[in-house]
Formats: structure tokens, sequence, C-alpha cells
């Protein structure tokens, strides 16, 4: 997926799903609508246009950039695992204050570690972030939090 | 004229206040801080507080962003001149006389440069804001629905061209983010288009979490990717500007400050390539071309005036057209129509008294980046030893909430997080994001433009080509595209 032929491809394939999904749309003849004013007409443009860009850049030749160089992922998979985790396992399921307690917690112990005065500071932050962010929201802008 | 000033005194009178002198001056803090974290940008800053300010009255909160914006474009010069890395993409240009001036023992010399230029390059903006915005405002009287089309098309086109190496990829992220703004209900017959059954996509993308996502969380995870070293910070001499630098380098000043506006006016272009032209246009000029790179005085006074200068050009057609000069002026007028402040050309007619607001807002925003830039430079010098460790859950969670709060339903918090994945796969492919941003706040004005045009013509296109406006932006995109394929290079320099 790195190399632009493959990019380029994997876009002309996603335009050319907007392109069919906009041809199959309801163009509401029943109700008069002309095919200039069809729900599907701008939307299918612009897929046409991602086919067409995804076909440019997989044919053309780009000596030094045709084939990126390896991604470097490093902490990606763990930040994005407690991220979601915050958003989508904790918010709404138990109160927000502790939700974001447990989160800011949890994330700044995992990146300190291995310094463990550091650590031992995480739930401080933890408890300030989540009194602060609850109150600022719920007292001062009057928002019913998850 | 006179009433041009009698509005500003009047915008003056109104926000002279405590409360707002307070949120003037900690909105720029925040900006400033914001801006010289590297990796968080200005257009995150702008997204972000606007999560945050949506329950306060519309003056005061566009005064937040307004301050934000300046402040984070500002702040971006503490990390270049001090660790050779851009704080925000806007800075980059900075980077080479900033930080070759801190190696020699002149960091705090440089930051006093680089608040001179800041400030300059705003007042210079501003000046043009006030004299361009009632001008263009006329002109924009004259376009219709054809001129609108193109004028949506040639932001996102232009700005996929000069914000990222590779302007293909840059049209292609401009086209996925005007296929994003058709999802939902379309506004001729209420047709759902790609909500596959989802009520809550019925009303399209909410624009906020989608922005607080594509620059908050995606930003958030691209400076997690790595562990960083520690800080090592050169020493300070004396920040205090010199007045005879400002009287040395005065055309180097009104130059840029001019490239600065006019290329903030060009719809999608932004801050960046304004700091780079005006870099290079003093470097043409300069008889002290020796020293470009290697700590020179002009070209930091020129980067920073020109990037500076960009904000409020960047402001003139979000006021007249409704078309974003850059990226964070796309989040600013997000902004605006969320705080039912409708810019576009009939701003002149209807709320003349509003551009001169934000002309005042500039001016809090200017006087707030200089009390910084003057008093605060050693808190802003630890603000760089932060620890993204402590820094990145704490912005999450505002990201979070922030989306939340716009409507108080999850579905806008998985949106972000949908953007935020989005925007971080993109950008480790060197997708560039201002055009997605373009393409998702412009989408909705192209799609209704060339509707309504199709609609007036009956459908005959002729009428997109061969009205005067319309032929003159149709023939400049053309020129524009053509000239990369003919002509097809990556730009070196830009390390952004």
């Amino acid at each position: 997926m790195r190399s632009d032929a493959a990019q380029g491809v994997a876009w002309a394939l996603g335009g050319g799903l907007i392109v069919y999904a906009s041809w199959a749309m309801d163009r509401l003849e029943r109700h008069g609508a002309a095919l200039y004013t069809a729900p599907g007409l701008v939307p299918g443009l612009l897929g046409l246009v991602l086919v067409v860009l995804g076909v440019a850049l997989a044919l053309r030749k780009r000596g030094i950039s045709a084939c990126s160089p390896a991604i470097r992922w490093g902490n990606t998979p763990l930040v994005l695992a407690l991220c979601l985790g915050y958003a989508i396992g904790l918010i709404g399921r138990m109160p927000f204050w502790l939700a974001t307690f447990v989160f800011v917690t949890a994330f700044i112990a995992i990146f300190e570690y291995p310094s463990r005065r550091r650590m031992a500071l995480a739930p401080l932050y933890g408890a300030a972030t989540s009194l602060a962010v609850s109150n600022l929201f719920e007292a001062v802008f009057l928002v019913r939090l998850p | 004229m006179f009433e041009g000033l009698i509005l500003f005194g009047r915008s003056i009178g109104g926000f002279l206040t405590a409360e707002s002198i307070l949120w003037a001056l900690g909105a720029s803090l925040v900006g400033v801080v914001i801006g010289a974290l590297p990796g968080l940008t200005a257009t995150m800053g702008v997204a972000l507080m606007t999560t945050l300010t949506l329950k306060m009255a519309p003056a005061q909160a566009l005064l937040v962003l307004v301050c934000t914006y300046v402040g984070a474009i500002y702040g971006g010069s503490r990390s270049a001149i001090l660790l050779n890395i851009p704080g925000t993409p806007a800075s980059a240009a900075s980077c080479l006389d900033g930080y070759a001036l801190a190696r020699q023992g002149r960091a705090g010399y440089a930051m006093g440069i680089a608040t001179t230029g800041s400030v300059m390059g705003t007042l210079i903006g501003m000046f043009f804001l006030a004299l361009f915005t009632p001008l263009l405002g006329n002109v924009a009287l004259k376009f219709g629905a054809y001129e609108f089309f193109w004028l949506a098309t040639f932001g996102v086109v232009i700005s996929g061209n000069l914000t990222g190496d590779d302007p293909l990829k840059g049209w292609m992220a401009g086209a996925l983010g005007l296929f994003l703004a058709t999802i939902g209900q379309e506004s001729v017959y209420a047709f759902e288009r790609f909500t596959f059954g989802t009520r809550e996509l019925a009303g399209g993308l909410s624009l906020v979490p989608a922005l607080v996502g594509a620059f908050g969380f995606a930003e958030l995870l691209m400076v997690m990717r790595e562990r960083r070293p520690p800080v090592t910070l050169s020493a300070l001499d004396s920040v205090i500007p010199r007045l005879r630098d400002l009287w040395k380098y005065r055309r180097t000043i009104v130059r840029s400050g001019c490239i600065g506006t006019f290329i903030g006016i060009i719809p999608g272009v932004g801050e960046d390539s304004a700091a780079w032209t005006s870099y290079a246009a003093a470097k043409r000029a300069s008889v002290e071309k020796a020293l470009f790179g290697k700590g020179s005085v002009e070209g930091l006074m020129a980067a920073e005036t020109g990037d500076n200068a960009c904000v409020p050009g960047a402001i003139i057609p979000v006021l007249t057209l409704q078309i974003p000069g850059s990226a964070p002026a796309a989040v600013l007028m997000a902004a605006m129509l969320i705080h039912g402040v409708r810019p576009g050309p009939l701003i002149m007619v209807e709320s003349p008294q509003f551009v001169y607001d934000v002309i005042t807002m500039m001016l809090f925003a200017v006087i707030g980046i200089l009390i910084y830039g003057l008093v605060l430079t050693r808190f802003l010098v630890q603000v760089l030893r932060a620890r993204y460790q402590v820094i990145v859950p704490i912005i999450f969670v505002l990201c979070a909430v922030g989306s939340f709060a716009i409507a108080a339903r999850l579905f806008d918090v998985w949106v972000m997080l949908a953007f935020g994945v989005l925007g971080f796969a993109l950008r480790l492919l060197n997708y560039p994001m201002a055009p997605l941003v373009l393409g998702l706040v412009l989408g909705d004005l192209l799609e209704k433009s060339l509707r309504r045009g199709l609609v007036l013509s009956d459908g005959d296109v002729t009428p997109f080509f061969t009205r005067p406006i319309s032929a003159f932006l149709c023939a400049l995109l053309v020129l524009i595209v053509l000239s990369r394929f003919i002509r097809w290079r990556p730009r070196a320099n830009r390390a952004v």
C-alpha cells in the first residue's frame, strides 16, 4: 500500500465505487428532477475525478518517491488503542470523570515507564484533568457530559 | 474612509472591557503555546478552541479564536529558533536563519526579531484587511453561482497545488474532502446520500468534530509516533527588539507584509507559502544574500513578517467570498457559521461593523504576542520542555469532550476518531491536510453553486465557461493544472 501505484489503484477503485453508487442512486425523475439536478450528480463527478487522479498516480513515473520509505509506527498502535479505548470503551459506560481519570492516568503511567517518580505523578495528572475538564464543561459551558 | 474609522473606533470601544481583554490575552497565550509545541498546528488550535467556545457569546468566541490563530502562527517561531523544529508549518522558513542565529549565541535577539516581524506583519495585514474587504466585497456582489463554483474549485485545487510536496496527492485529498462534504441530505430534495441508513449521518458530517479529528487527534498520533530526545536549549541574550533593526529592514518588512497578505488572499494557500515566498523575495532583493541560511536577520524578519501578514490576508476572502485563504481560516469560517455570523459578499451591506470587529480582534492579538514575546520569553522557552506523554492525553480528552459538546451526542466523538485515523493515515502517506479541510468546508458551496447554475441555465454548461469572471477563473485553473503536468518535479526545500 505504500507505493504510488498501489495507492493509485486504491483511489481509483474507491472513486469507481463512488461513481457506481452515485449512478445507482435514485434520480428522482418521478418528482420531475432533471438529470442535472439528480442527487448523485456531484458525488458522481467527484468519484470520476478520484478515478482519473488515481489512475494518474498509479501510472506516473517518479523516481525518488515512487516507493516511499518504510513507515515507522513507533508508539502509534499503543496510543491508538488507548485513545480508542477511552473514546469508545469508557466514555458513556461509566461517569465521565472516572473515565477521564482512568485514561489520563493509564496513558501517562504507560509512557513514563520506567521512571517511577514520573509514573507516581500520573494519578495526580489524571485527577487534575478529570476535575478541571468535568467542571469546565458542566459548570461553565453547561454541557451534560456522557 | 471616515466611516471605516468610526466603525473601527466603535469596535475598539466595544471590546475595551476587562472580560474581552482577559479572553484576548488568555487566547493569545494558548495560541502561542500550541504554536510553540512542535507537531501542534494553528489549525488544530483553532479547531480545539472552537469546541471550547461554543457556549460563549459570538463576539467573545471569535475574539478567542482570532487571538489563538494569530498567537499560534507567531508561537511557531519559538521552537524554530531554539530547536530548529518549526512549531507550525508556517515557521519552517524561520528555522533557516533563526536557528543559525541561536547557534551563534543570539537566540534572544532572534526571538526579538521574530516578535517584531510578526507584529509588523499582522499590522500590515490588518491595514490591507481594512482596505480590501470593502473593495473585494463590492466585486463579490457581481459573483453568481457560476463564479462561486469556480472559486470553490480554485480554492481546493490551488491548496492541493501548493500545500504539500506533491500536487497530485493534494488534489486527491481535496477531492476526498469535497466528496465527504456530500454525505447526508442534499439541499434540493433532502435526499440522503451515503448515509447507509444511519440517522446521525442524515444531517451530514459535523464539520467541527471532523476538523478536530483531522488536525487534533491525527496530530497527537503523529507526535506520539516517536519518543523525542530531551530538549537542549541555547542560552538567551536580550529579546528586546532594536528600533534600528526596524528601520534598517523597513523595506523587507513592507515587502514581506504585502506578499504575505496577498498570498493569504489567494484561496487555500496559507501561511507556509507566505513565509517561503517572503523569504525568497527578501533574499533576491538583499545586499546580504550570502548571509541567508547562515543567520540572516533580514531572512528571519522576512519569514516571520510574511507568515503573520498572511493571517489577516486569509481572512479577507472568508469575509467577502466565504472562501477561506488557509486551513486555519477554514476552521475560523466554520466557527463563524456556528456562531450565526454569515460572511460573504453581503457582509459590507448587512454587517460592516463585523469586519472592523475582526480587525480589532487582531489588534488585541498583536498586543498579546508583543507582551508575551517580550515578557514571557523564559516561560515560553520552558514550554518547549513540556512532556508530550503528559500533554497528549489531556489534549485528547479535550478533543473528545469538545466534539461531544457541540450537539451532546457520542456520534460526533466517533466522527472525530474516524477523521483522526483517516488524517493520520493520509499524513503517513504524504497527503497534505489543508486541501482535505478546504474540500470539507467548500463542498457545500461548490455543490450548491454547480446545481444552482445548472438550474438557472436549464442544464446548459456554457455560462460556466463564457461569463468573464468564470472564464478567467476556469482558464487560471487549467493553466495551474497543466503547468504541474508539464513540469512535474517535487520541491525539495519544503521541510514541513
